[in-house]
């Protein structure tokens, strides 16, 4: 599947990727050209895509909307932001996501959980990209012992329970909590599904023609591993990549509604919509949850969109 | 495949988020909590009829079923109805001040003490004799025998051997020859003297004007040498699984974490007891309960009271707000402080003036507000809660006053920066709170405060519920500097209970410590040890009351609570419920079952 999807991606340097004859009508087209027709037909990719420009401008805006509403993430509104009981008090004019259950501006407050979200949730990513690639196609292309080590050691970490380790490592202090501790947990868990793929990928290129014509040239191994087969992984790489995004910030999310890692006064996701759920199990306080959980919700959505699309898009075996 | 699955689990999500949220209507706007339910409003009978079986739900399991050891909410609650001490707290009593009117209960009357209450005797009712003990079994010796005095002997030497590791023998420790007993320099207690089988003399090293409490407390019943002595010789006493009952049930089933069942006690003869009418014939106690759980389940009557479990947050404001429930939730002032503490072994709070502008900068209003409101109980303005000897009100005493005790930044700031002698202080502090809510809210009131006063490192830290005690607040080392979820409750009605334990200098242990601030200050030890020693009455609540404004201007506290209590329980099912100020809690002995039930 991947073999197929990489021929596109390698284009004019890859035998039969070549100009060919020019029939009446027939027009020749560059894989990119492919890709990009397919994919800006499928509606469902292109509204992901969007959803994703969309999550990281409110990233970014954040700041701004912070200096324009003038509430900044971290301040109580003693007064106003919460009920004799200490329940969140409802929107109003000027907080028109309303308030949180220490009174602060639940607005603000979402937009800066997307950039703690989507941080978090790329860097992981970068990190088990990295070495999830690394490590697979090394255990592919070497096979042998070094593949043996790699696959026990992927089975290993696989058995380990993914939110226990959470809760146990952010009891111990470990990296100084935060971000690093949330990061490090996802990318812990998440780099043996890449190795894995990635190594079955190199399994069956390694067996490929033009590995063979490298080798036949006196390629050194290491140019052969990366300069040969790594292109050819590109593909499968950006699909699943994006595709592990989303799942990484469901992750985050995870990770902070149990109170690992990010610490107040961060903003989270998680971390609110975990406050949020004792009030809203009691029909009180919907802005709380609501706002945190669309975002989270369009966030996700908006990456298994577009995640979707590239697939099928760079993949024609795929069926619609 | 994943991610589809993915999808349609948050498309879920939303759409029930969207359905609560239609559902949820505005919530309350003021804190007017209306009529709230107090002991004033419930009528005792002692004519109801016995039977039936009394639910409780509990979240917490007991720390101890050994007297001795026990020292929590939970045991106490417990060991009313199954260990009987020489004087208790009366039954069917709703007047919390006549609540501390000691009966007698294995005693004839109540301690009788020389002139300087150095000497308290008792004689022990005839016919008082032990039941069954933990299991059903009966003992050999000891089952349907009577309580004689060797047995408070043994219970006292009990509490000052290793094995069994009591649980307060700072309050029997003056009893003369109780502390060459536990170094193993004597054989037994010299001060506790036997005159024949009924007759029991406690000679004090020290004066003691409130001997009497001391001797209602569990770890002062009586245990039949016979029964424990072969447990307690184990490195690690186990006569915690084998205790043999006093009271009028026995302890029919433990099994920890999940179930307590209590039975009715055969020996226990009702003629001898006036403080217990023990109407119900079993107690079915089922623990490891979620909070918000037990709360829902009294709600709808499938258990008729909680222990441990009280609405909170949201819960409360609804229990609160709906007039049918709140008829069904008792209010009442529990003798409980809560309080951040500033240790004074630490820089910059080793500094009085430091300390007094921390106890202007905190808005102790919207502390009270995260953790519920004003149904919670007043905001405290000194250490000693209401209805304890030597409370001061705050009309009547408020050192450090501010608006609706919100706080004064712009005078704190200005006492700040003038005794650190620089704008800001940027050496790191540890701040140290509980994840768990209301804490976290606390917490990050308490942190944003501090910040705002010119703290510009501090390092904070929330593991979860009651950990920040055991790993932090109770151990020296670990060096923290300000608590921000602390609170201490009365052990019985005396300030002794808080200051001896809380600011005595002598009090600070390396582990276990409960003095948190580390306040050592001799003029501080002086009244503490000075008011103990005074004579009950007028003299003493006044010593109590020097010694509390002198503790709360040390401003090593920041007391913010005087809390409520408030029990939840099923109108429907139970009768003869009012709240029981030694427990912090109902008086269960005294409840009867409705017999449509």
């Amino acid at each position: 599947m991947a073999q197929s999807a990489s021929d596109f991606l390698q284009g004019p340097s890859q035998p039969g990727g070549g100009p060919e004859a020019e029939g009446p009508g027939v027009v020749a087209r560059t894989p990119r050209q492919l890709f990009w027709r397919r994919f800006k037909e499928d509606r469902l990719a292109l509204f992901g895509g969007f959803l994703v420009v969309f999550m990281i401008t409110v990233a970014l805006a954040a700041p701004v909307v912070e200096s324009i509403v003038g509430h900044p993430y971290d301040e109580q509104y003693r007064d106003i932001g919460t009920n004799a009981f200490g329940s969140p008090n409802p929107p109003t004019g000027s907080f028109i996501f309303g308030f949180d259950d220490l009174g602060r501006d639940i607005l603000v407050r979402t937009m800066y959980g997307a950039r703690v979200s989507l941080t978090i949730a790329i860097v992981a990513t970068g990190v088990e990209l990295v070495i999830g690639v690394f490590l697979g196609i090394l255990a592919g292309f070497m096979r042998g012992w070094v593949d043996t080590i790699v696959s026990r050691f992927i089975d290993l970490i696989l058995s380990i329970p993914f939110l226990l380790l959470g809760i146990a490592l952010s009891v111990t202090d470990f990296l100084g909590g935060g971000e690093k501790l949330i990061i490090f947990i996802i990318a812990f868990f998440g780099w043996p599904y890449i190795a894995r793929i990635v190594r079955g990928q190199t399994l069956s290129l390694r067996e490929a023609q033009f590995v063979e014509a490298a080798y036949s040239v006196g390629a050194p191994t290491r140019w052969i591993m990366f300069r040969e087969i790594l292109p050819n992984l590109l593909a499968p790489i950006l699909i699943y990549g994006t595709l592990i995004i989303p799942q990484n910030i469901v992750g985050e999310a995870a990770l902070s509604f149990l109170g690992v890692g990010i610490q107040q006064p961060t903003a989270a996701w998680g971390q609110m919509l975990a406050a949020a759920t004792p009030y809203v199990a009691l029909g009180k306080a919907w802005w709380f949850m609501l706002y945190p959980g669309l975002a989270l919700f369009i966030t996700v959505l908006g990456f298994n969109l577009l995640g979707d699309g590239l697939r099928d898009a760079l993949d024609p075996k795929t069926g619609r | 495949m994943k991610s589809s699955r993915l999808i349609k689990l948050f498309a879920l999500l939303t759409v029930l988020m969207l359905v609560a949220a239609a559902c949820g209507g505005g919530g309350s706007e003021t804190g007017d909590t209306g009529d709230k339910r107090t002991n004033e409003d419930v009528t005792v009978s002692d004519e109801l009829n016995p039977g039936g079986t009394l639910r409780i739900a509990g979240v917490s399991d007991v720390d101890y079923m050994d007297p001795a050891s026990q020292y929590y909410t939970v045991s106490f609650f417990l060991s009313r109805g199954v260990f009987r001490t020489l004087v208790t707290y009366p039954g069917n009593v709703t007047d919390l001040a006549a609540q501390n009117e000691l009966v007698p209960d294995l005693a004839e009357s109540t301690g009788q003490s020389n002139e300087d209450f150095t000497e308290w005797s008792y004689t022990i009712k005839d016919g008082v004799t032990y039941g069954l003990k933990l299991g059903g079994e009966e003992v050999a010796g000891v089952t349907g025998e009577e309580i004689v005095c060797d047995d408070f002997v043994y219970a006292f030497e009990r509490i000052f051997t290793a094995s069994v590791g009591a649980g307060y023998p700072f309050y029997y420790d003056i009893i003369e020859g109780a502390k060459e007993f536990q170094a193993g320099d004597a054989d037994s207690i010299s001060g506790i003297t036997c005159d024949g089988d009924k007759s029991i003399t406690f000679s004090l090293s020290e004066p003691a004007g409130d001997w009497d409490f001391r001797m209602a407390m569990p770890a002062a019943s009586p245990v039949p040498r016979a029964a424990a002595e072969k447990y307690d010789k184990k490195e690690d006493s186990d006569y915690d699984r084998h205790v043999v009952a006093t009271g009028p049930y026995y302890i029919a089933e433990w099994t920890p974490g999940e179930q307590i069942t209590l039975e009715r006690n055969e020996y226990w003869d009702a003629e001898t007891d006036e403080a217990r009418l023990a109407y119900p014939d079993t107690v079915d106690w089922k623990l490891g309960f979620d909070n918000d759980v037990g709360v829902q389940k009294i709600q709808d009557n499938e258990y008729d009271l909680g222990l441990d479990v009280s609405p909170q947050g949201p819960a409360l404001e609804e229990w609160v707000t709906t007039p049918e429930l709140n008829e069904r939730l008792l209010q009442e002032p529990s003798g409980c402080t809560r309080y951040l503490f500033l240790n004074t072994t630490i820089e910059p709070f080793d500094n009085q003036a430091v300390r007094e502008a921390v106890n202007l900068a905190i808005d102790r209003e919207n502390i009270k507000r995260v953790f519920g409101g004003p149904t919670t109980g007043p905001i405290a303005t000194s250490i000693v809660p209401p209805g304890i000897d030597g409370h001061l009100p705050s009309e009547e005493f408020n050192p450090f006053e501010t608006e609706n005790m919100a706080g004064d930044m712009e005078t704190a700031k200005q006492m700040f920066q003038e005794a650190i002698g620089a704008e800001t202080w940027d050496e790191p502090i540890k701040l140290i709170g509980a994840s768990d809510p209301p804490h976290d809210r606390i917490f990050e009131s308490v942190r944003s405060d501090l910040e705002e006063l010119g703290f510009t490192n501090i390092q904070g830290k929330t593991p979860k519920f009651p950990n920040q005690y055991t790993q932090f607040y109770s151990v020296p080392s670990s060096e923290t500097a300000v608590g921000s979820s602390a609170g201490w409750c009365k052990d019985y009605q005396s300030a002794f209970t808080f200051l001896d334990p809380l600011f005595h200098g002598d009090n600070i242990l390396e582990s276990g410590n409960q003095n948190y601030a580390e306040l050592n200050d001799p003029e501080m030890n002086r009244l503490i040890d000075e008011a103990a020693a005074s004579p009950l009455g007028e003299e003493q609540t006044a010593a109590w009351e020097a010694a509390n404004r002198y503790a709360t201007e040390t401003g090593v506290w920041i007391p913010w609570s005087w809390d409520n209590d408030l029990i939840a329980y099923s109108s429907e099912n139970i009768t003869n419920v009012y709240y029981f100020g030694f427990h912090s809690q109902v008086d269960w002995v005294n409840i009867a079952i409705n017999s449509e039930q």
